[in-house]
């Protein structure tokens, strides 16, 4: 089974997160590094990005294609980034995301294609 | 440069809504198929997912130490995020143009390059 997780927190995590001293936020980076580099020497992790916090959206109004910064998602969280992991279940995936070593982790099932 | 559209929306609850707007969004789905099919053989999509409903999302987080899952999502809003695409384009001039043809809503992120990084 394949699963997406979602790394999320509010924007104070982030601003939190981005605000930590020099030395901390280094082993902060290396243990989400590790976290990463394990599970996909495991075979895993099969794909994942981190965000930054730049954000445009493009949008339908009255059939015209609009574009604004800032997320289309108006709400106080934020998504940092995200893993594609294959977990033999659900059970699994909520095992490595309790190992997740940053904030709140989203587990969402992905919709698979019948060929 | 490598891109996120974050896709806006959901089929989950679709076949409770009236006709009209069902094939309305039967007929986006299978234009969002086919920007993924046209962009994926330019060699622009590299990667994607279609995510399961909202009511199949759990989320794991630490408070005080102790670890809880709850049935989900984290992010309370109305709106939910369907899928994603991950993209490799010039700009984001370019993403934007890409995401101008996608039949919905698109959030568009920059991505932070770890490919250089040691994770040994």
């Amino acid at each position: 089974m394949k699963y997406v997780l979602l790394f999320v927190g509010t924007q104070e995590d982030q601003d939190r997160w981005d605000a930590q001293p020099k030395e901390q936020y280094q082993a902060a980076m290396a243990a989400a590094g590790r976290w990463f580099g394990d599970y996909t020497k495991a075979g895993k992790i099969v794909g994942g990005e981190q965000l930054q916090g730049k954000v445009t959206t493009v949008r339908q109004q009255n059939g015209e294609r609009v574009i604004t910064d800032g997320p289309f998602i108006e709400t106080k969280e934020v998504i940092g980034g995200f893993a594609i992991v294959e977990a033999r279940d659900l059970d699994e995936a909520h095992e490595m995301a309790k190992t997740w070593p940053g904030g709140p982790v989203e587990v969402w099932p992905v919709v698979v294609e019948e060929h | 440069m490598k891109y996120v559209l974050l896709f806006g929306g959901t089929m989950e609850g679709v076949d409770q809504l009236p006709t009209a707007q069902q094939q309305s969004m039967m007929a986006d789905y299978e234009k969002s198929a086919e920007w993924f099919s046209k962009y994926s053989k330019a060699g622009k999509v590299v990667g994607g997912e279609e995510l399961q409903g909202p009511s199949t999302a759990t989320t794991i987080s630490r408070r005080n130490g102790k670890v809880s899952v709850t049935d989900g999502p984290f992010i309370e809003s109305k709106e939910v995020i369907g899928g994603f695409a991950i993209i490799e384009v010039a700009d984001l001039d370019e993403a934007i143009a890409m995401a101008k043809d996608w039949p919905g809503t698109v959030e568009i992120r920059p991505v932070i390059d770890h490919s250089q990084d040691q994770r040994a």
